[in-house]
């Protein structure tokens, strides 16, 4: 049996694992009392997608970072920070938000990390290493890191992260998308690649979950994550922090490996120190371990695998879910557009009068006009519970299109439109619509004091972007 | 079968099992198919357009092709053929422990150099530019796959450069003995996500991803054993103790060898930069009309002299132009239009065959023209090679500042009038996403 103080680690080594094993630790353990109630408190039978991110925890965190201008912050509910907070601890920028400034709570976990190993290491002076502490802090990190990815790897696995585009978004001009959107919508329309890229996820998760192959989770975790948190940079995608776990958690789990890995490999030489593994001999040992294991993988992999499942199949969480008017969905032409009994024929420079509407599988309609409208910044992400805020499908985007929810009232042949730009809230009509075939739906009704009726009639549209470009010989038209 | 005699830089053979014996036999099959550019047709590639700073970089493309036109089932074949060549070559006395370093050192060269290539073309945005205004006008819908995902990373310049830095990175781990496992590791996953993404959107270089993945994945076996011992078991592991020793003319000969690699890739890294920074390869070269650069709404359309109001559905009739930096100009109308089904990479010297801009993307048609300064004409002819004959003939005068004035002839003999009223407008693209925005 080894005695592990036959191994001595430098002064540096020493300190520098109690910088990080106390800035992970600030990380992964939760310091907030409801994380641990919320196991008896929770209502299992209304358990969602949503709700999981609350059970793998969350790290200590002393200062928000938030967008100057309130509607760049992102709809999640529980973000509701107003710009005109006066606490203390809340940090307002334009930039803030995307650059360093936002990682600044690492920094301050860093700094209690080398004030705390300063202190720690002035009592702790006879210690000649901390092989064993080294180990449970990095299998901890490591199950952290794989219980903390299932919200990203299922919701590519089961494809809601990027759900299929929206016949809006078809028909929205390249350079009217913000660069965030176009990173995201590029896995829109080929979900094989997007469960590919769950999938690899998924097998990170696993890999870090057992002993066997953590350097493979962790090095994965750093290059696949490590990307995605550079990615989000360039885009402004707005998840970089969390990504950033995933990169400075895999390093420090891949680390010890990677040293002897680069002495074996790269070196030739005989790497000397083993890494310890706690034995867990004993049979109680055995079983708190085998049962934390279980209880996790269950938790965390299946059930939420399952929960994913359920969404994808149910209620795709970006997609709204009320149905619009059967068999509507398709681009249309509006052929008459007529304001208090004037036709305005087309006009691409009017700014009043529709062009390229769209009906969607849900209950959205959007439109263009050419007239300019002060765009809500968000991102369009999180897991709403009403249609009209799930603005996944029309978050992004400018150059004049609008999208709007709309109620089918069907004893009235009314539709009651509600704007989904948060912006204009106020922009809410209903119209009277009749459909006399089952390519033409004409509306009527007051908007903005003005009566109008709109004439719209189906187009048949092929988009070049499911077309097989090596057989199909696809020809565009408009 | 073959009787070269190699350098023994391995004295002693400890490759003695028969099977251990047919695979490096294959191994070294495959390594000489997929080096030696043995096709003809690969050559008239390399040369079709006549000698430029492109050309070195063609060299590193070869890719073997058994099966038609550059499928990646081609890498099957090459696997299987190596296998099957490897049990015909019946050899004696082989020194198998020195013919595999040989062979290493061949394949690691091949692959690190075309990575190391591809990066440059990254590090230097230039295999995904930033996308043209007109594709900035094209409904996205309208985009074959390929195109949106080139795009997506074309919008980010610092992210491609990023991307370019990790390739050359990791090719040229692959120039170094004992780091070659561990570039071979790296270029595993990232040239595995190529060859995903590629069959995803038909990127059009399914094949030479899915080569260097099994090919970087041959080059990782050497140690995979250690590192399964090391990492899976966590068993004391020895390290690899078959060194190659060379003598000092070849110690000088490796240098050469090294420099030369490196001056090559050298060359072609600065044409590289060079290229961007003057105009991108991809796009043509030289200005447009001066003061034309922009978005324009066709306010005013006559043919023969009839006048057509604004139309969604007229195939004749101009619904809005865009005049690019360059010489090109792209027209939005309802008239269908037959894709370009390729996927542009390479150099093309003149202006009319860079077709980037154009391939892949429907919505607009995309007319290269050339300015006639004394007579104020323009001579348009498009880029389509599905539509090359339509050309127009067109007299330009210039009312103000946003309004120009077209008027001439089509292909056809037909008279076309326009006046074009420049739109001044935002783009979200362009504004981001940090503060509030109206457009």
């Amino acid at each position: 049996m080894e005695t592990t103080n036959q191994y001595i680690w430098s002064g540096w080594e020493k300190f520098f694992f109690r910088v990080f094993f106390i800035f992970f630790f600030l990380l992964i353990v939760p310091f907030k009392e409801t994380f641990y109630t919320q196991w008896f408190t929770q209502t299992w039978s209304e358990m969602h997608i949503r709700d999981i991110p609350r059970f793998s925890g969350a790290g200590l965190s002393f200062v928000k970072v938030v967008s100057s201008h309130q509607e760049v912050n992102d709809n999640r509910e529980k973000h509701k920070v107003s710009v005109e907070s006066e606490e203390s601890n809340v940090i307002t920028g334009e930039d803030a938000p995307f650059n360093i400034v936002s990682y600044i709570n690492y920094f301050i976990l860093l700094g209690i990390g080398i004030l705390g190993s300063l202190i720690w290491g002035s009592i702790d002076r006879k210690r000649k290493n901390y092989r064993v502490l080294l180990y449970f802090a990095s299998t901890a990190v490591s199950i952290a890191l794989a219980i903390r990815l299932q919200g990203l790897t299922f919701s590519k696995v089961f494809p809601t992260q990027m759900p299929d585009l929206a016949l809006t978004q078809l028909n929205t001009p390249f350079g009217d998308f913000t660069a965030q959107k176009l990173y995201w919508v590029q896995f829109s329309f080929v979900h094989g690649y997007e469960i590919f890229a769950g999938l690899a996820e998924l097998l990170i998760m696993l890999f870090l979950f057992f002993r066997q192959t953590r350097a493979l989770g962790a090095a994965l975790s750093v290059a696949m994550i490590g990307n995605i948190t550079y990615a989000n940079h360039a885009y402004d995608g707005g998840i970089h922090l969390a990504a950033f776990f995933f990169t400075i958690g895999g390093l420090y789990v891949l680390w010890p490996y990677f040293t002897r890995i680069f002495k074996l490999i790269a070196k030739e030489e005989n790497p000397q120190e083993n890494l310890y593994y706690y034995p867990f001999s004993k049979p109680w040992e055995k079983a708190i371990r085998y049962g934390i294991k279980t209880f996790l993988f269950l938790f965390f992999f299946v059930y939420s695998g399952y929960l994913h499942w359920q969404n994808y199949k149910y209620d795709s969480y970006k997609v709204p879910s009320n149905a619009g008017l059967t068999g509507a969905r398709g681009v249309y032409e509006v052929e008459d557009f007529i304001v208090n009994g004037d036709t305005i024929a087309y006009d691409p420079t009017d700014s009043i009068r529709w062009r390229d509407v769209t009906l969607e599988e849900w209950s959205t309609l959007s439109y263009t006009v050419n007239n300019t409208f002060l765009i809500h910044g968000e991102a369009g992400r999180g897991k709403q519970y009403e249609d009209v805020n799930r603005t996944y499908e029309s978050a992004g985007t400018g150059g004049g299109r609008r999208h709007f929810f709309y109620e089918i009232d069907s004893l009235n042949n009314k539709l009651n439109f509600y704007s989904k730009n948060k912006i204009y809230k106020e922009d809410n009509f209903s119209l009277v619509y009749s459909r006399p075939n089952a390519e033409t739906i004409i509306l009527e009704g007051e908007i903005k004091s003005a009566h109008l009726k709109i004439r719209l009639v189906r187009r048949d549209k092929e988009y070049a972007l499911f077309h097989n470009r090596y057989s199909d010989n696809f020809v565009f038209k408009p | 079968m073959f009787n070269i005699k190699l350098p023994i830089a391995i004295a002693r053979n400890s490759i003695v099992t028969p099977i251990n014996q047919w695979l490096v036999k294959s191994f070294v099959v495959f390594t000489v198919l997929l080096t030696a550019p043995l096709d003809y047709k690969f050559w008239k590639y390399v040369f079709e357009d006549g000698l430029s700073f492109f050309t070195l970089f063609k060299l590193t493309n070869y890719v073997p092709e058994f099966i038609a036109s550059n499928t990646y089932w081609n890498v099957f074949v090459l696997v299987i053929l190596s296998l099957l060549t490897g049990i015909l070559w019946k050899g004696k006395n082989i020194n198998y422990s020195n013919l595999y370093h040989w062979t290493r050192v061949v394949l690691r060269y091949r692959i690190g150099i075309v990575l190391v290539a591809y990066g440059f073309l990254k590090l230097f945005p230039l295999q995904m530019p930033f996308p043209s205004l007109s594709n900035l006008h094209t409904n996205y819908g309208d985009f074959y796959a390929w195109k949106i995902y080139y795009h997506t990373t074309g919008i980010t310049p610092w992210y491609e450069s990023f991307l370019g830095l990790i390739e050359i990175f990791a090719g040229a781990l692959l120039f170094f003995r004992k780091t070659t496992t561990l570039g071979a590791g790296v270029i595993i996953g990232f040239s595995g996500n190529v060859f995903a993404a590629n069959l995803a959107y038909q990127g059009g270089q399914e094949y030479l991803s899915l080569l260097i993945l099994i090919s970087s994945t041959f080059l990782f076996v050497y140690d995979f054993q250690r590192l399964f011992s090391l990492l899976y078991k966590f068993e004391q592991t020895e390290p690899n103790k078959i060194v190659p020793e060379y003598d000092v003319a070849w110690n000088r000969g490796r240098l050469i060898f090294k420099s030369v690699v490196g001056f090559y890739l050298l060359f072609i890294g600065l044409s590289f930069s060079f290229s961007w920074s003057r105009s991108p390869y991809k796009y043509p070269e030289g200005s447009g009309l001066e003061g034309t650069y922009g978005y324009y709404n066709v306010t005013t359309f006559k043919v023969n002299g009839l006048e057509i109001p604004y139309s969604r559905t007229d195939s004749i009739r101009w619904q809005n132009v865009v005049f690019e930096s360059w010489p090109t100009i792209s027209i939005a109308s309802a008239k269908p239009i037959i894709l370009d089904n390729s996927v542009p990479n390479d150099y093309r010297k003149y202006n009319y065959e860079r077709n980037f801009e154009s391939a892949g993307v429907g919505g607009r048609r995309y007319f290269h023209y050339e300015i006639n300064d004394t007579q104020k004409i323009l001579h348009l002819v498009n880029k389509n090679s599905n539509h090359k004959d339509e050309k127009f003939e067109l007299h330009y005068e210039f009312i103000g500042d946003s309004v120009i004035n077209l008027y001439g002839s089509d292909e056809q003999g037909r008279q076309i009038e326009a006046v074009l009223q420049r739109v001044n407008r935002k783009y979200m693209l362009l504004e981001g996403r940090r503060k509030p925005v109206k457009l």
